[in-house]
């Protein structure tokens, strides 16, 4: 939930990050998970809230120079286009950290496509010593995007987003500026073709903490049943796991294959998402591995799809699509 | 003469009465427990039994039969064999028929407790002259503990468990004797079990080094002397560890250990207060039920009771009971800390060596117990009534706070620990007076307990799984590329050894690249053509995962989910590639048939299914903000039976490779062997460099010599080959030295003690 009512003169960042991320199998010197991906670019632009548009104000753009992993991961290399040589032109993640908080002052919210950005910016100005806190709510448009496109549940890319709205490709994907800028007009064209008032309440009701944990994982102990690795953690998902507060049900936990969706409510911290999958370990045995977080969009719309699935179907869900068989036509050019 | 053959048919009984005795209670436990619904024979509340036998305390059994049958065919390595079937019965299973394995070693399972149980009989019995009947229950309830049946189906820590009981008896003799020939025993024992195994030389050593602490200090009669008969038997210790360096320091170097204690201590924060140790010590049906939890020495309540009354006992010397308090508690604290068991356990994770820290402490126990036996005049009646209620106490104040049985257990112990105390006041006051048989009742009700002991330990499943992980923490482990497919795909998914030569120029990506990739790469250097074309799929739900249009996806969170939609051509063999680190894992569902697989990394894996329309549930753990592709992929059959056609098997590391087979100029050597630096190749006599390509061994070499053969030869130095020999030399040098400097020690005291006499004579 946004801390702050959005209203005239309000300022928000767009932003998006680029981050090298180490080779499997490779050791380096410290957990990968302290450090999951190192950021090499960031770019942002602001934009000012007034009459139910956005106005662009200023743009941020910078490279950083990584000093933990170094080499371009080659699936980094193939989607941001950079080379290795790219990454030595740029400055220290320090300033570069100083310069953005700089150009965040003022901003009541910071946007992003997709919830990895905060997460990913968090870790390094941790890992690098800094003050870890953002300090301001955050937004993940993505979802948003969905529901305003009318494809609620599914998570589209910027291009995607680009293309629906018929926004002009100036850049190459991939850069940080070039798809935070292609963020922002996305955002633009959503208050442009929407009313203001429910694209507000959108924002408002899926906007989130970054300095708060969000989500919260853990794993079940191992039982020989994948009914038994459900039942094993049926309570523990009742708990709220930020005050451990008895959570109410909004959607009662069910049961479709091998997992389990809840929404829950905490008087305290509002909805929470449930997600458990048994899941089997080589040696046969099932564990739970349970996922709560705070409910986003995407996520209301999931637990109310399977939930209507599991009203229809019950545990075994949908069944398959029954097979199409191939025109000749097909089978001939496939075969060649 | 007479007398004597009579004593050994008695020692004999005895023996064979603990091997086969304790045979038949682990037979009939397991087969109770697997052939009666819970509840049947005892309430499951009294039993804490509620579901049947648990089949993975046999999984190892089964593993030990494929890996033997795999050890026929020759297709088990030399480490393997060395470090974990060091083993008589293991060879045995050589000459039984495949189909007859998994009964074999379960067979084998049940008579090695058997010979645990008799072999500690026989320490008790000949070299402390125990009691046969009370020498037969301490060695049962050694071998029965829940400690060794874990153990007992894995053979490394099996051996060390079976050795225990020699090693007293060895210690027992270099103790008493001083003889440099019984020294040299002890260092034999030592030798042989760190020959056997890891956990011979890291528990089985501890073990020797601590019990011969306690049987110098027993056997006597100051400080000074128990310190100096430790101190030789230390010696011999040693040179015993360093004559087996030819094995041990080779096999501890292929552990990627770590020194960074930092690390260790901040990866293994648990620790337990003294108060949970105390509480699992007394714990009714005791052995954690999984490793997190305090590990427990439970070995019944009749040691149990006798320890305590070996505190009490006034004929027992105070620095023996000083110097086992110390032990029992450093034996305990290094289990239930978790730091420093790690530590012990050889800077990794290995369950088997805490069992082991703790079955040595078993063993000291009934050293302890027939110590108490034996001197039972120096009890007084109170000693005898408080040493039995303190368990029972115990039981009931810790239990409920440890949680991890019922009351119900403490209310069966209860007559149990009343009846052995008056068993034990009756015996002592009596036992000049009353016949032997009068001990009867008392070794059937000790059966009776231990076969109720047993069964619980099997019942309530306290017996650790037997697929608990006993590996180290960073062992470096060289697998085969995770090709998973029903097709042989050369190469990558055989069980030979394979190669492949083709030339440098046409080779662009090798090792950074994705596996799709690098098998196009490769059979386009072999065929011209691709093996694998990408095939698109549609997207049905994405749950913190986030694609773009590339085919790259990005895991916003450590538990990201994708479910992607995928229709089949007939005859299409469709495979998926999931490029993310971490645990993967698949769920493959096409209306009629489902199927699950997981993976630790990256995979490319044939899909299963083989509907026309099938969904595919992909979850992926572990790994934030990580990019990676996720593809589906067409498997073209032509192309495949080409580079069949042009991968050769390794039936040797050396050989020669055919001149037609080979391009002039440059060109790779691609084999399926996992990487390791440790390989050595040469080509034509001439060292190359080896390559690690998607982990397997690779080498690029110039062939100017179209006409002959290539001749190719792949050695392997493990590292601290010579370091170990050389100490190993040194170890021997000190056996040598050691039994030498004693013998000639002796000489002259002899020599003395000769001239001595004459003198005082003259």
């Amino acid at each position: 939930m946004l801390s702050k009512k959005i209203t005239d003169g309000t300022e928000l960042v767009v932003f998006d990050m680029e981050w090298n991320q180490p080779f499997s199998g490779k050791t380096v010197s410290n957990e990968i998970t302290v450090l999951p991906g190192e950021i090499i670019e960031i770019g942002a632009v602001k934009y000012e809230y007034s009459g139910g548009r956005l106005s662009r104000k200023a743009v941020f753009s910078c490279d950083i120079k990584p000093v933990i992993y170094k080499k371009l991961h080659y699936h980094v290399m193939k989607i941001t286009h950079k080379t290795d040589e790219d990454l030595k032109n740029g400055i220290s993640f320090k300033e570069a950290a100083a310069n953005f908080r700089d150009f965040m002052q003022g901003a009541d919210l910071l946007v992003g496509w997709g919830n990895s950005d905060p997460k990913i910016l968090k870790n390094n100005l941790k890992f690098f010593g800094l003050d870890d806190s953002l300090g301001v709510d955050f937004l993940d448009l993505q979802p948003i995007f969905s529901v305003f496109c009318g494809q609620p549940g599914q998570q589209k890319s910027v291009e995607f987003a680009v293309d629906f709205y018929n926004i002009a490709k100036q850049d190459i994907f991939h850069s940080a500026t070039a798809d935070a800028q292609y963020t922002g007009e996305v955002f633009e064209e959503i208050f442009e073709h929407n009313k203001p008032a429910e694209v507000i309440s959108a924002v408002s009701s899926s906007s989130v903490n970054p300095d708060m944990p969000s989500e919260f994982s853990f794993t079940g102990s191992d039982v020989k049943e994948a009914d038994a690795a459900f039942a094993e953690v049926e309570e523990k998902i009742l708990i709220c796991p930020l005050c451990s507060a008895r959570l109410a049900s909004t959607i009662s936990p069910f049961r479709i294959r091998k997992s389990l969706y809840g929404l829950m409510n905490c008087s305290t911290h509002g909805d929470i998402f449930v997600r458990v999958r048994a899941k089997r370990r080589t040696g046969g045995k099932y564990y739970a591995a349970v996922v709560m977080r705070f409910a986003t969009q995407n996520d209301y719309y999931l637990v109310a799809s399977k939930k209507e699935e599991f009203d229809k179907y019950g545990v075994k869900g949908a069944p398959a699509p029954a097979p199409q068989q191939p025109s000749e036509e097909e089978g001939q050019t496939n075969c060649e | 003469m007479k007398k004597s053959s009579a004593s050994r048919r008695y020692y004999i009984t005895g023996f064979i009465a603990a091997f086969l005795i304790s045979c038949l209670i682990v037979a009939g436990a397991i087969f109770l427990c697997r052939n009666t619904e819970p509840g049947k024979i005892v309430p499951s509340e009294l039993t804490s039994r509620f579901s049947k036998f648990d089949e993975d305390m046999l999984g190892k059994i089964k593993t030990t039969a494929s890996d033997c049958k795999a050890f026929k065919r020759g297709d088990l390595s030399g480490k393997i064999i060395l470090d974990d079937y060091c083993d008589p019965f293991f060879f045995l299973g050589y000459i039984i028929p495949d189909a007859s394995l998994e009964a074999f070693f379960t067979a084998v399972y049940v008579i090695k407790i058997g010979l645990a149980a008799a072999f500690m009989y026989s320490f008790l019995r000949r070299r402390m002259a125990l009691k046969r009947t009370f020498a037969i229950l301490t060695g049962m309830t050694y071998a029965l503990s829940s400690r060794v049946i874990f153990v007992a189906s894995l053979s490394q820590g099996m051996n060390v468990v079976l050795l225990m009981p020699v090693a007293l008896s060895l210690i027992y003799e270099a103790v008493r004797k001083r003889s440099s020939l019984s020294h040299v025993f002890v260092g034999l024992i030592s030798f042989i079990m760190c020959i056997l195994g890891t956990a011979g030389t890291l528990s089985g050593t501890l073990f020797i080094i601590s019990a011969s602490l306690i049987v110098s200090t027993a056997l006597t009669d100051s400080v000074k002397r128990a310190l100096a008969s430790w101190g030789r038997i230390l010696l011999a210790v040693l040179a015993g560890v360093l004559t087996a360096s030819v094995a041990i320091v080779p096999r501890f170097l292929s552990y990627g250990m770590t020194y960074d204690f930092m690390k260790i201590i901040d990866d293994r924060k648990v620790y337990y207060s003294f108060f949970d140790m105390l509480s699992t010590m007394f714990t009714g049906a005791g052995g954690s039920l999984d490793y997190s939890a305090v590990p427990t020495i439970y070995f019944g309540i009749m040691p149990l009771i006798l320890l305590i009354l070996f505190f009490f006992n006034r004929k027992i010397p105070a620095r023996l009971k000083f110097a086992s308090l110390i032990l029992i508690a450093l034996t305990h604290i290094s289990c239930a800390v978790s730091v420093v068991d790690l530590t012990l356990s050889f800077f990794g994770y290995s369950s088997v060596l805490t069992d082991l820290r703790l079955i040595g402490l078993c063993a000291v126990i009934c050293f302890l117990s027939a110590l108490c036996l034996v001197n039972l005049d120096g009890l007084s009646d109170t000693a005898v009534l408080a040493g039995c209620c303190a368990p029972v106490i115990a039981i009931i104040l810790f239990n409920g706070l440890g949680g991890a049985v019922s009351y119900n257990i403490t209310a069966l112990y209860l007559p149990g620990a009343v009846i052995i105390g008056l068993c034990l006041l009756i015996y002592r006051k009596r036992k000049d007076f009353l016949p032997a048989r009068y001990l009867y009742p008392v070794f059937i009700f000790g059966l009776a307990f231990i076969f109720f002991n047993t069964f619980v330990i099997y019942a309530t499943g306290s017996v650790e799984p037997a697929d608990v992980s006993a590996s180290f923490v960073s062992e470096k482990v060289y697998e085969r590329l995770d090709l998973i497919s029903d097709d042989e795909i050369s190469l990558f998914n055989s069980a030979d050894d394979k190669y492949i030569v083709f030339p440098a120029e046409e080779a662009v990506i090798l090792d950074d690249s994705i596996l799709p990739v690098f098998i196009n790469s490769v059979s386009r250097s072999l065929t011209g053509e691709r093996l694998f074309e990408k095939k698109d799929f549609e997207i049905k739900a994405q749950d913190n995962i986030s694609s773009d249009d590339s085919g790259y996806f990005t895991a916003n969170s450590d538990s990201a989910l994708l479910t992607i939609s995928v229709d089949r051509e007939e005859g299409q063999e469709l495979y998926l590639y999931v490029g993310f680190d971490g645990l993967n894992d698949v769920e493959e569902d096409d209306g009629e048939d489902t199927d699950y697989f997981s993976s630790e990394g990256a995979f490319l894996k044939q899909i299963s299914c083989k509907g026309r329309h099938i969904d595919i549930a992909i979850g992926i753990d572990g790994r934030e903000s990580v990019t990676a592709p996720i593809e589906v992929l067409i498997l073209d059959k032509d192309v495949l039976a080409d580079v069949e056609n042009k991968t050769r098997i390794m039936s040797q590391k050396n050989f020669l490779i055919d001149p037609s087979f080979v391009a002039q100029g440059d060109n790779y050597l691609l084999t399926n062997l996992p990487y390791d630096s440790d390989y050595a190749v040469s080509v034509n006599n001439d060292k190359v460099i080896t390559y690690s390509v998607q982990n397997m061994l690779a080498v690029r070499f110039d062939n100017n010599s179209p006409d002959k053969d290539v001749d190719i030869r792949i050695s392997k130095v493990s590292p601290g080959q010579s370091l170990g020999f050389y100490l190993s030399m040194l170890g021997a040098a000190m056996s040598i030295a050691l039994f030498y400097a004693r013998w000639v020690r002796r000489n002259k005291k002899d020599k003395g003690t000769r001239q001595g006499g004459k003198a005082r004579v003259c």
